[in-house]
């Protein structure tokens, strides 16, 4: 591997706090090292001439592989006409798709962006091998999976039984055998309540056939994230997903992360906030609850949150929660998907058009912004689409360019449902973020929610080689004006280099590498009598509830093409 | 600027082996450009890009009209059935094609004209939104239909398809507007999930005629596979016109299909279906007003 020399780029860098300086970057060996070391002829000078250097992005929810983007492919073959692009050999495979496409379109289009570590926020354990196929057939990027947990019956059973030590080993083992790498909760319990008939939860229900709340499944499974030490928090899916009036239940559920938290960190994940914060009592009376969440995640430090930003246009909502799409396809009347996943989940796919003169969408897409411009700490909260649940995640540079401009907000105010305004704060907001708090959402801050900053994120010595430079100068262009710009820069890196190997080129790939995958293993600190019990108990509840045998089950490393394998040591 | 019709001759050097993406030879895409030009024009021979000239011998003259209404395109060779997407997105001009063309020709095509002397393949005038095709050899299936998974009604919306000889299955499946005639037979499904538009089958139909449609109107001249049953029989009629052609024979009047709920209408010859329409008849017998 060629030593890489970036030079005079202008570095923003939050997590070494460098705010804007011009800088040399050296690369050696897929790492960052300091620039005088690479001096040798042989090395690549690349002279970014002032232009804006960053980390790679990190994208912490993504819906890119497992079997429900598979389905989401099945059943939207109109998703993919006329979107071919041939390919390039030998430096790029074929790409087609828009909402769900194919798995070279995504790592190449995340690569172009500037993305070098995305999450596949959710898959199943049973289905956790076809996951990690498809995540090897990613090009470029790193990536990761989370596995669901909520209405696993095993998980269930323990929990209600309250045997927490064999709960916590359970899910440390989960871990370990999908080699995933954190617990994801959707909906708690109302999977396991629709695979009996019944519609989906509040946070005080009573789980059906379970002496369990959605609020119990999230304690218990938050206090067992933070007693394993796992690396991210758990990663929640709120109650009541898509209701009007569903921002209370979102209140409480962010509450609940003071209770349990251990650690000198934050302790629960609020996803696609957007989602989850409708006011109002009914579909014709829906009204933001953004800024009654933004406040919540001011004065709560235990709370970090992503946005599903709605970017209009066209989407495919797909969720484990199953009882929310079983509603969204009667509003859609098109087509839906459904399947239950034996013991463990349910799940959704419906087709669906974000429009601009929709009353609904317009609220939904104001929640997003409101949640981030008025957020405090830009360090717990980041920019998502819920790809493709809101919106593609090529849309990203969209939404850079809503928080960083006022004016673009403005031109899309024109444009939007008027009526839906008047229940909103948006149009007050005059915030407008810099680059370097762009820079802190999309690179630093996620790496740290990942526990990941030691190498991802950031571009000091030590680092892995993931770097974005995108072809704008800082100091000559007003971006709060010119936000043609952003869209323009942001869409298409000029350069980017993943694992020390430059692989885009001029906004072209230019090479296709295969990334990481990152996992999590717990359960080898845990101490070896309660793993004995633990297999016992095990080996018996398998054979009673699955239909597969559970050496099958079980994820072997070799499976998976390059695993990055994170061996925790602690123990609570 | 002159009013001269410009005619571009493009003949197929050899018999192709693999499909030919020809979407973007068509007269408003050729326009106002010199002949050098549009031997240079991107095509796609499999994977492979390549240029016109590689694969037709073009003849054309020097420098052609801006208007596409005065460009006719003649496609001929041995072979031409591996061309796809002929006049894709057309707006305005003429191809003729002499002899047979491969699927998707005419797909959402909104103005303009294709003829085609020989046969055509499956999903002629897809999405068609305007200007008409003639066919005088047979044509595949899926006419102006919906490509699969789209909504219903994004089949063909407006224009004319005429087609010479007989027709595969599932004529305008999905379609929103426009006239299908076949003049001999089709296969099964004319006209599932129709909303709107008019087919006329002047030979035999298949089974399932007008599945699920919503509106619209199809007229089967001939035999047909059998009435759903969730059609119900409206009235007998003497004679049935339709785009200026006048069929002078008695005709029962379906109106379905009451699963939608649709109000589009099937006109059946009785002559040549007494068998299947015979119980049906004593339905209207029975309320016939004296």
């Amino acid at each position: 591997m060629v030593d890489i020399i970036i030079k005079n780029g202008f570095v923003i860098d939050p997590l070494n706090n460098v705010k804007g300086e011009l800088m040399d970057v050296g690369i050696r060996n897929e790492k960052i090292v300091d620039p005088s070391e690479v001096r040798d002829p042989g090395s690549i000078v690349i002279d970014a001439g002032g232009r804006l250097v960053l980390a790679g992005g990190i994208d912490i929810h993504s819906h890119i592989a497992g079997p429900k983007v598979n389905i989401g492919r099945l059943m939207r073959p109109e998703d993919h006409y006329l979107t071919n692009i041939p390919s390039k050999l030998p430096f790029r495979r074929a790409m087609t798709g828009r909402t769900v496409p194919n798995v070279f379109a995504i790592g190449y289009k995340y690569a172009l962006m500037g993305y070098t570590l995305v999450a596949e926020p959710a898959c199943t354990p049973l289905k956790m091998r076809h996951a990690h196929d498809e995540l090897n057939a990613i090009p470029i990027i790193d990536k990761m999976v989370f596995v669901l947990v909520d209405s696993n019956w095993l998980a269930l059973d323990l929990m209600s039984e309250k045997q927490k030590d064999m709960l916590k080993t359970y899910l440390a083992w989960l871990l370990y055998s999908t080699k995933a790498y954190a617990l994801k909760l959707v909906d708690p319990g109302s999977d396991a309540a629709w695979m009996m008939g019944r519609p989906s939860l509040d946070l005080n229900d009573q789980v059906p056939g379970y002496n369990l709340t959605p609020r119990d499944i999230i304690q218990l499974t938050g206090e067992a994230n933070e007693a394993l030490n796992l690396p991210h928090s758990i990663h929640v899916h709120c109650n009541r997903l898509g209701f009007p009036g569903n921002y209370i239940t979102t209140l409480n559920t962010m509450k609940l992360g003071k209770d349990f938290a251990l650690r000198n960190r934050n302790s629960i994940h609020i996803t696609h906030v957007q989602f989850t914060g409708y006011g109002g009592d009914s579909w014709a009376t829906l009204e933001s609850g953004g800024e009654a969440i933004a406040n919540e995640l001011n004065v709560n430090p235990y709370v970090t949150l992503d946005l599903g930003q709605v970017t209009f246009g066209e989407a495919t909502t797909m969720t484990a929660d199953a009882p929310f799409e079983f509603v969204l396809y009667h509003l859609t009347r098109w087509k839906w998907a459904s399947a239950d996943v034996e013991n463990e989940t349910a799940s959704g796919i419906v087709p669906y058009r974000y429009r601009k003169r929709s009353y609904v969408n317009t609220v939904q897409w104001a929640i997003g912004l409101e949640v981030l411009l008025l957020s405090k700490d830009l360090w717990r909260v980041f920019i998502t689409t819920d790809h493709p649940n809101a919106g593609v995640f090529t849309d990203y540079p969209k939404i850079y360019a809503w928080i960083m401009s006022r004016r673009y907000r403005e031109e899309t105010l024109k444009e939007v449902n008027q009526s839906a305004l008047r229940r909103c704060v948006l149009p007050s907001i005059d915030r407008e973020l810099t680059l370097y708090e762009l820079a802190i959402i999309t690179r630093s801050a996620p790496a740290k929610l990942l526990g990941l900053e030691k190498e991802k994120g950031h571009l000091g010595i030590g680092a892995s080689a993931d770097i974005a430079i995108y072809d704008i100068d800082p100091r000559a262009v007003d971006l709060s004006r010119d936000y043609e710009r952003i869209l323009k820069t942001f869409s298409r890196a000029w350069c980017v280099i993943k694992g020390g190997e430059i692989v885009v080129k001029d906004g072209e790939i230019v090479q296709t590498i295969y990334g990481r995958t990152y996992s999590v293993d717990p359960y080898t600190a845990i101490p070896d009598d309660l793993r004995r019990e633990f297999e016992v108990y095990l080996k018996d509840r398998f054979r009673q509830y699955y239909t597969v045998s559970l050496n099958n089950f079980i994820i072997r490393g070799h499976e998976i093409k390059k695993l990055n394998e994170i061996r925790l040591k602690s123990w609570k | 600027m002159s009013q001269e019709k410009a005619s571009i001759y493009a003949k197929l050097k050899a018999k192709p082996s693999v499909p030919i993406d020809l979407r973007s030879l068509k007269p408003d895409r050729v326009a106002g450009l010199k002949s050098s030009d549009i031997k240079n024009i991107k095509i796609m021979e499999g994977g492979r890009e390549t240029v016109v000239e590689e694969i037709f011998e073009v003849e054309s003259p020097a420098a052609l009209p801006q208007n596409p209404e005065n460009i006719e395109i003649i496609i001929s060779g041995d072979g031409a059935s591996k061309i796809r997407y002929l006049g894709y997105k057309m707006n305005g001009g003429r191809i003729v094609v002499e002899g047979n063309i491969g699927p998707l020709a005419g797909y959402k095509m909104s103005r303009g004209s294709i003829v085609i002397k020989g046969s055509a393949g499956n999903w002629l005038g897809a999405r068609m939104k305007g200007g008409s095709i003639e066919v005088f050899g047979d044509a595949g299936s899926f006419i102006g239909a919906k490509l699969p998974g789209e909504k219903f009604s994004k089949g063909m919306k407006d224009g004319t398809i005429t087609i010479h000889g007989s027709a595969g299955s599932y004529i305008g499946l999905g379609m929103g507007g426009g006239t299908i005639i076949v003049e001999k037979s089709a296969g099964n499904m004319v006209g599932g999930y129709m909303a709107g538009g008019l087919i006329i089958v002047q030979g035999d139909c298949g089974d399932f005629i007008g599945a699920r449609m919503s509106g619209g109107r199809i007229i089967a001249v001939g035999r047909v596979g059998g009435i759903l049953p969730s059609f119900y029989i409206d009235s007998v009629v003497g004679e049935v016109r339709a785009r200026g052609r006048i069929f002078k024979k008695p005709f029962a009047l379906f109106v379905g299909d009451v699963l939608t709920p649709g109000r589009g209408t099937i006109a059946v010859s009785l002559e040549e279906n007494k068998t299947v329409l015979q119980p049906l008849l004593k339905l209207i017998e029975e309320v016939k007003v004296p």
